[in-house]
Formats: structure tokens, sequence, C-alpha cells
């Protein structure tokens, strides 16, 4: 019932103090109903009976009152966020961690708790709040290009300890990227945290700031073109403009020494303009970077140089071009054959291997389509692979892939990002019988910065490359079951099972190589699997038997050790024992190279793979009416192909193998197509075909189906970068020069975050169109237009093309501030009750108590309250029942012991003789029980009480205190009559010893009782 | 119940108490089953509980961080008698204060790139002068040596960091004579006087697992075992020795030979008295070779006064008394788990008196308890703190 707010009484808080009233109100009513009731009692046994009665009422209703024991802390700790971003110069940041180390060593109580969070592009913990925290220890701080200042206080105030008081300290600039500081600031505030602020003020005088590099979008091949570069100083400056094309500088003074050329900039805005004749089709990246000189006196009259870069990129559009990308290590040439028919056919090809080629969707861009000839996963990093599905996707590029041995499922295509850009599926067919793979997972420590991170990584990579119908298992050593399937050995499946696994993962520290590899060894006999193939990753240190070995050895299984920073070369050893004893391979991987260890485990993983190969002679099946098989009546049978599923969909199969297989298939997959042919191009599965008369055709009328339409030079391309957002305006003209009328454009732009997004154009005059596009990221923004317009002379043709164009954010807008923003803190300090702290501030003020709301834990203790008064009342009763006679307790005691102690010794002939007298008493005192009769013993309570005799039990009537003035009387009884007076009499003349105890007493009144009653 | 009238004490504590009624028998009677209950609830703790629980916690130090006083999976720790030692995987050799948890002098190690050391012993070792003086010996364990540093002094009211001087290194790479792999723990035994050091043990893994045995200037005496899963149980082998223990009384040589989840018990001469123990539920295969207990990964072994043995399993995640003897289980403390008294990969525990401090590694927390029936082999001995 809370009627009124909360009530504190020293340590004790009642929440619902209304309930306090009772005690004046009840407490009141039995002091004065006490007056009669109570009248019969000893003054001070009344004293007693009355306090305690008023207790127990206080304690219910306290009780009732819900009352909470409070606990307010004493301790202060302070979480410090520091701005780590690389706006804040090195200098100040230094200032930033000897003021905390001396805060911490000055003016900090014992159990005070200092704890750091570093703040850039992430907020991340340094520290948790301890009193053991002495300093700044910054591990790892995330990038450092941005400040996202408000993720810093949210993190700080979730780190904040319940146990005390709170107070966050800021050291920043004030310059945030994302977030929003001040709705941090207005969460601390509702959390009651005051932050206190210091301002890492700075101003830089002397700066040079690249602003943006401007080049047309597109350009014809062989134009020159104007590269203008605009930079901002804040003071007149001097030095030297270099322009690299393609990473490559440009000569722009050929009469000067070195590089670029020298360039004065006034105070403000300067343009700066070269001319560049571009050469050669495809993307063409221009970086601008300015080389400030040093003054007189030998200062950098540039202090910040992540600003002085701009890049900007030129599409020279051309004939058609196709990258092919081939495996270069393999003495044959796999794509001769193919390369040689796209010659003939026309189509211009450039042939290289992946780890040469600039796989961005930047430098894919240049190309029309990518010809993949029997390429495997692993030969892709991530970022190439999503890199070549947007290229498909976002840009309108087109991709063929060619089979192989190592292609498709057996490349360990399976899950990749690229797989979604295919035309098929490349699990098998959920129902097909053929033969399964089974890999297991020893997952040792991971000894590198993220090991976690790079652990995880490394099994999703493996479980990833797997098909649906293979076997996987995951055993690690965990700290609480010991050896044990993270990941019991099962069918992969949709993979989600595996994916939870992975989560769990823990990295134990694993002692013994050989209960793990037993387990995974009897996991994977367990299966009906073809091929079965364990990774094991360690850094070498657990032991390693012989005889476990042996038996993978007899089993025909395989292991492969991934050895990540090993201690010694011992450690190095042992993996190479484990890896060579069972005809697997060695790996060792060094800190620098951790991007390759996923590549790894999907080439390891795909050992297992290989089932998915099908060879032997068949005839291809052919679907009529597909383009790309247009003129072409029958193909010749082929001897081999991976196996794959159809996807549902707009996706075609065009050519079907063993099963309905599909060995080709096409679709549009964005604003790109993509092509898959499952054979491979060489003679060893398609030796029939090498040799036949439409080969050419065929491959010719596969990857012209693919490309992009080429791109008009009557279409033009220009981006203008407006703060977040980049203005894109296109300029079309028809073959003849005029501006075409209408046109409809259809856009995607591929981002730096590997999203796509659509670029709506809108056309704000004839033959030009406008979108404003998105660019809050630094990165490539990569856009490509394809478009199509209705003749503009009747009869004429349709013009149709596509256009790529791309804007670069090359720095962060971290870089671009040339002072702090102080006003921003102390905007921050006003909001939350801080303070503004200045760089000479006393360190001891960051213990201050002052301002700060000290927490308060409570306990309620309504249970041991109400306890307390039933344990009263209970003693209320004893108060007025029972007589304790202290002295006689004290003396009953003491010879009680000593009687034990004199018997100590007495054991079984003690108890006998004790037994022997006891049995002759109680003969005694059966004899003696007819006139038995203890005083003390309340007669009443086995009396039938007389009608209005006593209102209650242990109240005295006035008869019975009028007949007390004269003889005793038992309360809550009958006055004595004349005859049990006697009686009494005759008992108290009695010797003591012949005092009967017990229970034989008991049933003596209780008899005595009966013949009362009788009597009566 | 008429049997109860035999005390005339009794009859006075009635006298007192006034009238007797049946209910208060009954609660009398009531009573006396709680006192009964008491004494052999309290009897019954003198018992080592037969199932697992956490530790009952006196108070727990440290925490996770890389500051003075918190812990980055800490793996080695010994008692001095009057600071704890303790070495983590930031190399940092720490002096905590056993009651506040505060960290007193603390260094790194010269190298750590490598690795981290697993071992730490507070034993005499020879000064400067020759005399003996307070020293912690540390398994360096990648850069396969033991080096040996001079106790520090006073326990700082700050914690503050030290050059440490260092008695002697000795031990290189390698597996000939003198030489180690991974060494892994250091015993000393003193001579008869106290007044010199006879031997030093220093156990060794990482194929190579064998007890090398040198004298008190560190020249090389002789080493015993090879590295073999034990599946013959006369073989003198070892997979991982981890941890030691003398019983100079007894002159006995205890060790912890983890990866085969067993005891050996060795003369000081190195010659096999015998094995207890077996791999336990979680630590899958081994052959263990030893009768009785069943032990996961027993990672360090510490003597009780009574000759018993406290063994910390790292892979049970728990502590357990053992008569090296017989392999008997004489009481098990702790479960798996990241609460109160749980422990996580505890790597070692350390026994002074009735006081036990478990490290509890995989938590970064030092745990001290007292545990039934663990009493240390007591202070102020030559050997104080060996574990």
């Amino acid at each position: 019932m809370p009627t009124l707010a909360s009530l504190n009484l020293g340590p004790i808080e009642f929440l619902s103090p209304v309930w306090l009233l009772l005690i004046p109100l009840l407490g009141g009513l039995s002091v004065w109903m006490a007056r009669r009731s109570l009248s019969g009692l000893a003054s001070a046994t009344k004293v007693v009976a009355l306090v305690i009665r008023v207790v127990v009422i206080a304690a219910l209703a306290g009780a009732m009152a819900e009352p909470q024991f409070r606990k307010v802390s004493e301790d202060v700790a302070v979480n410090a966020v520091i701005d780590a971003s690389r706006s804040v110069p090195a200098d100040l940041q230094q200032q930033v961690e000897v003021f905390i180390a001396d805060a911490a060593a000055e003016g900090k109580e014992n159990n005070d708790r200092l704890g750091t969070i570093t703040v850039a592009k992430d907020a991340i913990v340094q520290s948790l709040p301890s009193r053991a925290v002495t300093g700044v220890d910054r591990r790892f701080v995330g990038g450092t290009d941005g400040t996202d200042l408000a993720s810093g206080i949210q993190l700080a105030l979730a780190t904040n300890p319940r146990d005390a008081a709170a107070r966050v300290l800021l050291f920043s600039d004030g310059l945030e990227t994302s977030g929003s500081l001040l709705q941090a600031a207005e969460a601390a505030k509702a959390a009651g945290v005051p932050i206190d602020v210091m301002p890492l003020r700075y101003r830089y005088d002397n700066e040079v700031i690249v602003d943006r590099v401007v080049t047309a979008g597109t350009a014809r091949e062989g134009e020159t073109i104007n590269i203008r570069v605009v930079a901002t100083a804040t003071k007149p400056a001097t030095g030297r403009l270099v322009i690299l094309e393609n990473g490559v500088p440009l000569d722009l003074d050929p009469s000067g020494e070195g590089q670029g050329v020298a360039v004065s900039l006034n105070a403000g805005t300067n343009v700066l303009q070269v001319p560049a004749p571009v050469y050669g089709r495809g993307a063409h990246e221009y970086k601008a970077v300015f080389e400030a000189d040093r003054s007189a006196g030998g200062l950098l009259i540039d202090q910040i140089v992540e600003n002085n870069t701009g890049t900007s990129v030129t599409f020279v559009s051309g004939e058609g071009r196709v990258l092919v990308l081939r495996n270069m290590a393999t003495e044959i040439d796999q794509s001769a054959d193919l390369v040689a028919a796209l010659q003939e056919a026309g189509i211009r090809s450039e042939v290289t291997s992946p780890d040469r080629a600039d796989l961005t969707v930047k430098g894919l861009a240049g190309f029309d389509a990518v010809l993949m000839v029997n390429q495997d996963a692993y030969s892709y990093s991530y970022e190439a692979q999503e890199a070549l599905r947007q290229y498909v996707h976002d840009t309108g590029g087109g991709l063929v892939m060619v089979g192989g041995d190592t292609s498709f499922g057996a490349g360990g295509w399976i899950g990749s990002p690229l797989e979604d850009a295919l035309p098929i599926r490349l699990d098998p067919p959920q129902k097909r019988q053929m033969p399964r793979g089974a890999l297991a997972l020893v997952i040792h420590s991971v000894e590198v910065p993220q090991g976690t991170y790079w652990g995880k990584k490394i099994c999703e990579a493996a479980v990833g490359a797997l098909s649906r119908l293979d076997y996987v298992g995951i055993v690690e050593y965990g700290w609480q079951a010991g050896v044990d399937w993270t990941l019991p050995m099962q069918l992969k499946g949709d993979g989600t099972a595996a994916q939870a696994a992975i989560s769990k993962l823990v990295f134990g520290d694993m002692p013994d190589f050989d209960p793990s590899l037993e387990l995974a060894l009897k996991g994977l006999l367990a299966t009906d699997a073809g091929q079965r193939h364990v990774i094991v990753i360690s850094d070498g240190d657990p032991n390693l038997g012989t005889a476990v070995l042996k038996k993978y050895q007899d089993n025909n299984v395989t292991i492969s050790a991934v050895g990540v920073n090993p201690h010694s070369a011992g450690d190095v050893r042992t993996l190479q024992r484990m890896a060579t004893y069972t005809k697997g391979e060695y790996y060792e991987v060094k800190n620098s190279e951790l991007a390759t260890l996923p590549e790894i485990f999907m080439k390891e993983a795909v050992t297992v793979r290989r089932s998915l190969i099908q060879e032997g002679e068949f005839q291809p099946v052919m679907v009529a009416g597909v383009e790309t098989l247009r003129g072409i009546a029958a193909v010749p049978p082929l001897m081999g192909y991976v196996v794959a599923a159809e996807r549902e969909g707009l996706a075609q199969v065009t050519l079907r193998g063993k099963e309905n297989d599909p060995v080709g298939a096409q679709w549009q997959y964005g604003l790109g197509r993509s092509v898959t042919f499952t054979s491979d191009a060489t003679t060893r599965w398609a030796r029939a075909w090498v040799g036949w008369g439409q080969y050419g055709q065929f491959w010719e009328q596969t990857v012209r189906w693919a490309m992009r339409p080429s791109g008009s030079p009557n279409v033009r391309v220009t981006t203008e970068a407006r703060d977040e957002k980049t203005l894109v305006v296109v300029e079309a003209v028809d073959e003849q020069g005029r501006r075409l009328p209408t046109a409809v454009f259809q856009g995607r732009m591929a981002t730096p975050d590997g999203e796509g997004a659509a670029v709506d154009l809108r056309q704000v005059g004839p033959g030009r169109f406008e979108a404003l596009i998105d660019t809050p990221d630094s990165g490539t923004y990569v856009m490509s237009m394809r478009y199509s317009a209705p003749p503009t002379v009747e009869g004429g043709p349709v013009t149709e093309g596509s256009v790529q164009a791309a804007v670069v954010k090359p720095f962060a807008d971290e870089f671009r501030a040339l002072e702090d923003n102080a006003s921003l803190l102390t905007q921050v300090a006003e909001i939350t009750g801080g303070r503004v702290l200045e760089a000479d501030a006393r360190t001891a003020e960051l213990w201050s108590r002052e301002g700060l709301e000290m927490p308060v834990a409570t306990r309620a203790i309504w249970l041991p309250v109400a306890l307390a008064g039933i344990g009263l009342f209970l003693t209320d009763v004893a108060v007025r029942r029972v007589r304790l006679d202290v002295v006689r307790a004290y003396y009953a005691m003491r010879r009680g012991l000593r009687q034990s102690k004199e018997k100590a010794g007495m054991q079984l002939e003690g108890l006998q003789a004790a037994r022997a007298q006891a049995r002759e008493r109680m003969a005694g005192a059966a004899s003696a029980q007819s006139q038995d009769r203890d005083v003390s013993r309340p007669t009443g309570t086995v009396q039938p009480r007389p009608e209005g005799v006593a209102k209650r039990k242990f109240e005295a009537t006035e008869e019975q205190l009028r007949v007390a003035k004269g003889g005793k009387v038992a309360l809550g009884g009958e006055a004595e009559t004349e005859e049990q007076a006697k009686r009494r009499q005759a008992e108290q003349a009695r010797p003591a010893g012949e005092e009967e105890q017990g229970m034989s007493r008991l049933l003596k009144a209780k008899q005595r009782a009966r013949e009362e009653m009788k009597d009566e | 119940m008429g049997d109860r009238r035999t005390s005339p004490a009794r009859e006075d504590f009635a006298r007192v108490l006034g009238p007797v009624t049946r209910a208060g028998l009954v609660r009398a009677l009531a009573g006396a089953a709680a006192v009964a209950g008491g004494v052999a609830w309290l009897a019954g703790c003198e018992e080592a509980p037969k199932e697992a629980a956490p530790l009952p916690v006196e108070r727990v130090l440290g925490e996770r961080g890389t500051f003075p006083g918190q812990f980055a999976y800490p793996r080695a720790i010994d008692f001095d008698g009057r600071d704890l030692w303790v070495i983590d995987k930031e190399a940092r050799v720490q002096q905590i204060d056993p009651e506040t948890g505060f960290a007193g002098v603390w260094w790194r190690m010269p190298e750590q790139e490598l690795g981290k050391p697993t071992g730490v012993t507070v034993a005499p070792a020879a000064g400067p002068d020759g005399s003996l003086v307070p020293a912690l010996y540390v398994a360096d364990t990648h850069y396969h040596r033991v080096l040996v540093y001079a106790l520090p002094g006073e326990r700082p009211e700050k914690p503050r960091e030290i050059e440490p001087v260092l008695l002697a290194s000795f031990g290189s790479a390698g597996t000939e004579p003198g030489q180690f792999v991974y060494p892994t723990d250091v015993e000393v035994l003193l001579d008869a006087g106290g007044d010199g050091v006879e031997r030093i043990y220093v156990s060794e893994y990482g194929g190579n697992d064998r007890v090398s045995v040198f004298d008190g200037g560190y020249r090389f005496l002789f080493s015993f075992g090879v590295l073999g899963e034990g599946l013959d149980p006369g073989a003198l082998e070892f997979s991982r020795p981890q941890a030691m223990a003398i019983d100079r009384e007894r002159g006995e040589l205890i060790i912890a030979d983890a990866c085969n989840h067993r005891l050996g018990r060795f003369s000081l001469d190195g010659a096999l008295l015998g094995w207890v123990g077996m791999p336990g539920a979680g630590s899958g295969g081994g052959a263990g070779g030893g009768a009785g207990v069943r032990l996961d990964f027993p990672y360090s072994v510490a003597l009780l006064g009574d000759s018993t043995v406290l063994v910390t399993e790292f892979g049970g995640a728990r502590l357990r008394r053992v008569d090296p003897r017989t392999g008997v289980s004489l009481g098990v403390f702790g479960i798996a788990g990241r609460g109160e008294g749980e422990l996580a990969t505890p790597w070692a525990a350390v026994v002074d008196g009735r006081v036990t401090y478990v490290l509890d590694s995989g938590n970064n927390r030092v745990v001290v308890t007292e545990l039934a029936g663990v009493v240390g082999a007591g202070r102020g001995d030559a050997e104080r703190g060996q574990h």
C-alpha cells in the first residue's frame, strides 16, 4: 500500500511507511488495555510484558512497512574514455596517459576504481574499472580513421560498476565522425553519471589539404584529360605535386628532376590543373599527392600527411575486353584453347593468374567479362570473391566459370560469396547417391592477436567448403568437459548446427593431442564416408604419441596440421610428424600471414570433396532455344564434370550431363550475367570438343552473351563531391552528336562496404541526367549504368550500352579538421553536470566525491523483522506464563555440570546404578501418587472454567485478585478452596527430595484433575 | 520415559523452568535431535565430501587484466611464507600479498616472445658469496632454461617494477644431458644439515620428457625417464611431467605425470617406487598405468604434512588429496565453472598450514581456501614454500 513516499530511518528504509502508523495506534491501545489485563502480574513483569507487547506490534507493523537495509557505497569509479583517433596529435595522447597515471597515483582512495576505454572508429574497453588499474594499457584500439565518441560513452555507462559512484572522464578533441555524443550525454544524464571532459586543444596553423581530385568519369582512348587538383592551404605553401596513374608516377615536368612538378599554393582554395593523355582501355586511377617543402627553419609547413592525397578514376572506353584467370603454376595452360578461340572471334583478352590480377571492383570494372578457367576458391581472398560477385551484380560485368578438377564444388567454392552469382548450386542435388567426405577439425590454440576471431573464421571456411552431403565434426579441449566433440560428427546439411558449434568454440589449452585424435578417428570411422580427413590447428606443444598415428595410418585417414606460431622447432616437428605419418600436409603460419589461414582450411577441407568429380564419357543433352547455343545442332561427348545442382528461379540450364546434372547453365544476376560450364576446356574432359569445328563458335557465343554491352564513347560521366554525397552527371549524345532527348538508365553502385545500391538517374535537361548518391565512407564507389534510348531519327538504331564511373573518397573526414571542437565537450559537461578539466587540472579532482550520487545497496529485511515480532510474541506469552528464576537456573546448571564431571568415569556401572535408583524412585513415587500436588502447576488448565469467571486464560478476575491478597491464586483458575489449600500446605511441608518431576508428575496431575472433576 | 528422572541436576532445571508440558518435552526432544544432528554434521566435516562441490572461498586474489595485481592466464605459483609469487602469460613475475591481493614488486621475464614460464619454486640457492639465500627458481619453459632469482625483500606499499637479481641460469635448448626442451618445474633438495643445496630436480616435456638432476652448483648429475604412454607400469616413462614434490622425510620424489594421468613415486636417485592414478572421465586416452584414483591431467602436486599430496587436476578442474602410496583418493574439492569456488583449468595449488592457494588460471585468480584434511608440510623448515 504505497500511499506515502519511502521513509529513511538511519540505515533502514521503509517502502510503505504508512503501516508504521499502526505502532502508535495499537501501541496506545495495548497500554490502555494492559492497565486492566496485566494488573495481576508483578510490576516488573508487567512492565516487561507491556514493553514486549509494544515491541511485537512495532515489529509486525514495521515488517508490513517493507523495511530495507541500506548500505551506502563509499567508493568512486572513474571510467576514462580516451579519444585514440588519428585526429588527436600523438603528443596530446601521450599527455593523456601521463595525466591518468598521475591521477591513479594521487588522491585515489584504496578502493576507488579506474577503468579505461579507447575510442576511435570503435570503442574498446582496455581495462575494466578496477582498483588495480594504475594507468592506460593500450592494446588493440581498432581503426583510427574515425571517431565514435558516443559509443565510448555508452560503453563507459555499461561497464560502470554498480557498487561505486560512477564518473566518466572524456579526453577528446570533440571531433566525431559518427554517432552522436550529445545523445550519449543525455543517456548519461538519465543514468545520473556526470561526464567530466578534458578538451584536447590544438590548431593546425600550417596545413595543406588535398580536397579532391577531379577527372572526367569517362574518356576515349588516346584523349587528353584534365586532372584538376583542388587543395586548401591555411598559409601560403610550396611543395611538389605528384600524380600517379594506376600507381605509376606521371612525368609532369620532363625538364625537371624527379617525378612531379613544383607548385606554390596561396592561402585558401587552390585549383591545380594537369593535362594527361590516356592510353589503354579500362579504369585509370589518378592519385594526386602533395609533398610540402620544409620551411626555412626546417619545420614542415604541413602537419597532417594523411590529408595530402586525393584520387579520381576515369574509365576509358574502347573495344570489349575479357580477363582470363587461370592457374599459372600448372605446366599445361588449361586456357590456351579457349583464349585462341576468343582471339579468333576478335575478343581481346588479358590472361593472368588470380594473384597478379587486380581483383577489386574498380580493377575488374575495366573488363566486360571475367573468364575463370578451372579455378579453386582458396586462390581467392574473401574480398576478391566478394569483389567478383559485386562486379557482376552491381557493375554489370559478365562471368564465365569453366570447370576442371579443382573447380566448383571440388574447388572449394561451396558457400563462397561468388556462389551467389552462379546459375547453379554447387552442393550436389539432395537426393543424389554419391560418395561422401568426412572432415574432423581438431582445434587447439590459435596463439595470435585476435586468436578466437581467426579460429572461428578458419572453422567457418573449412565447414563452408564442404557440401551438404559431407560429414563434419569438431573436437576441442574444453575447460569443463575435457576432450569432447563441440560438433559431433554429422552431415553438414544446411550448416546451421556447425555454425552454432563454431560460435561456441573456446580454443582450450590442450595438453595432449592423443585423446583428441583418438576421438576424431572414432567419429570419422563411424561414418560411411569414402574420404576421411582431419585438420589440426595448434601451436604444436601438446604431447603426441605414435600409437594414435599408427591407427590413422592403418585406417587410411589423413591429418593435415596447421601450425600457428609454433614455439620451437620441436613443436614444428610434432606437427610435421603428424602430417607426414598420415600422408597429410603441414602448414606453418606466422602472424603476418594470418589472412591465408582460412584459405588453407578451405583447401584442406576440399580434399574430402573430390567425390564431386564425375569421370567417364557421356553425351551432353542440349536444351533447345538457348541463345548461347544458336546455330549449334549437337555437341560432342565429354569425359567428365563436377557435380552441381540446378538453381531454381530464372537460371537456365543449357547442357545436361548424367542424371540431368547441369553442365552448362546461365542467368542474369543483378546488372550482369553469368555462365557456368562444369566440364573443362582442355583435352582431359573435352577431348572431342577441342577438335570440334564449332568449338570457337560455342565459346564466342557464350562469352559474348555474358559480356557487358560495350560502352558508348558518346556517353560521358562526371562526378562532383558534395560533402557526404556525390553528384553524378551523365551527358548522352547519339552517333551524330545530338543530345539524346530521352533515355532509360538502369544504374547500380558497388560501395566500399561490399553492399550494392541503386543509382536513380533523373533527367534534368536534353541529354543530361543527374543523380545524387550517398558516399559517406572512404573508399571506392564504382557505378555502372546500362542505358537504352529510342532512335533519334525514325527508323534509326536504338542506342544501347553501358557506362562506368567511379568516385573515390581517399581519406576519412577525421583528417579534414584543422582545430579541436572543445565547445561540444563543454556542452556535454553542462548536460551531465560534469566539469571541464584543463590539462593542468589537479589529478586529485578526479576522485572528488562532490556532485556524485553514492550508490545504495538495499536488502529487504521484512522477513527477519516479522520473525522477530513473532518470536517476541511467544516471549510475551512466556513472560506471563513462565517465571524464570535466573539465580536458581545458574546454580542448577553448575550442579549439573559438576555431577556430569563426577559421573564421567562411572561408565557402565554408573549407568546401571542410576537406572536401579530410578526404578526404586518410580516405585516409591507410585505409592505417594494420591497425595501428590505441585503448587506451580496451573490447575485451571485441566479444569472446566465456569462461565464468566475469566475472560482470558491468563487474566485474573476481580474475585481472584481479591482473594490473592490473602492467599495464593493459580492464574487462570478458580480461587483455591480450603481443601486445596490444606493439601498445598502439606506438600510444602514435605521434604524437597520427594518432589516429583517429569512425566510421572504430569500423569499424576492429570489423574488428580480427573478426580477433581469427578468431585464436582 | 520414566527413566528420565535420573539426575538431580535435571530436577533443578525442571524447577527453574517451571511446569513441564508434553509440548515442552517434544520441543526438548526436537532440540536434542537438532544438537545431535549438528554434532554429526560437524563430525562429518572432518571427512572429505562425497560429491565434488565448489571450494569454500575465504577470499579471492587478483582479476583479469594486465596491471600489477591482475593476471592474464597465470600458470605458476608458489608461496615464500609471506608472499605469493605468480607468473602469468604476460611473462610477469608478481609478488602478491596473500591477504589483500595487492601486488608488491614485479618484473617481466627477460625474453617472452616464444612463450612464458610454467613453473616457479621458492627455495634456497647459493648466493653470490656461496651462502644460501632465499631464491625463486623459474622454469623458463620456452627458453629451455631455469633462471634463479634472489627473492626480493620487503613488499612495497605500492606495486613497483624492479630489476631482479639473477643468481644463476642453467640449461639450454636440446636433448643432451643438462639441456632441456620444455622445463616445467624445479624442486630443490637441501643437504642433511640444511646449509647447502644438494640436488636440483628439473622436469621437462616436449618429446624429451624426463627429470634431470643437478647439484647445487647447477652441474648435471643424471636424468631419468623417457617419453612414453606408460603402458608398462614397470617402465620409467613420462608424458609431460608437469610438477614435482619432495617428501624429505621418506626420501621420495613425487611426480605428476600429466598426460599419463598418474603420479609417480621415485627415490631421490630416480628409482621408480610406484605409480598411482589412471585417466579421468574427461581425459580420454592415455594408459595411466597406476592403481586407484582417476586423475584428469594432474598439473601440480603439493606435499601435505601427513605425507599425502594435494593434486591439482587441470582437466578435472578440481583438487584432490591423494595418498601417493596407495592411490586412495582422500578428498575432492572444486568443480568446473566460472562462479565462486568454481575452477577453470587450474594449473597449481600451494598449501601453507591450513590455507590452500589455488591458481584458478582460466578464471585469472587465486582462490584462498581451507580444505578439510589439507594441512601443509609446515612453515619454517629449510624448504618452505615448496610445492
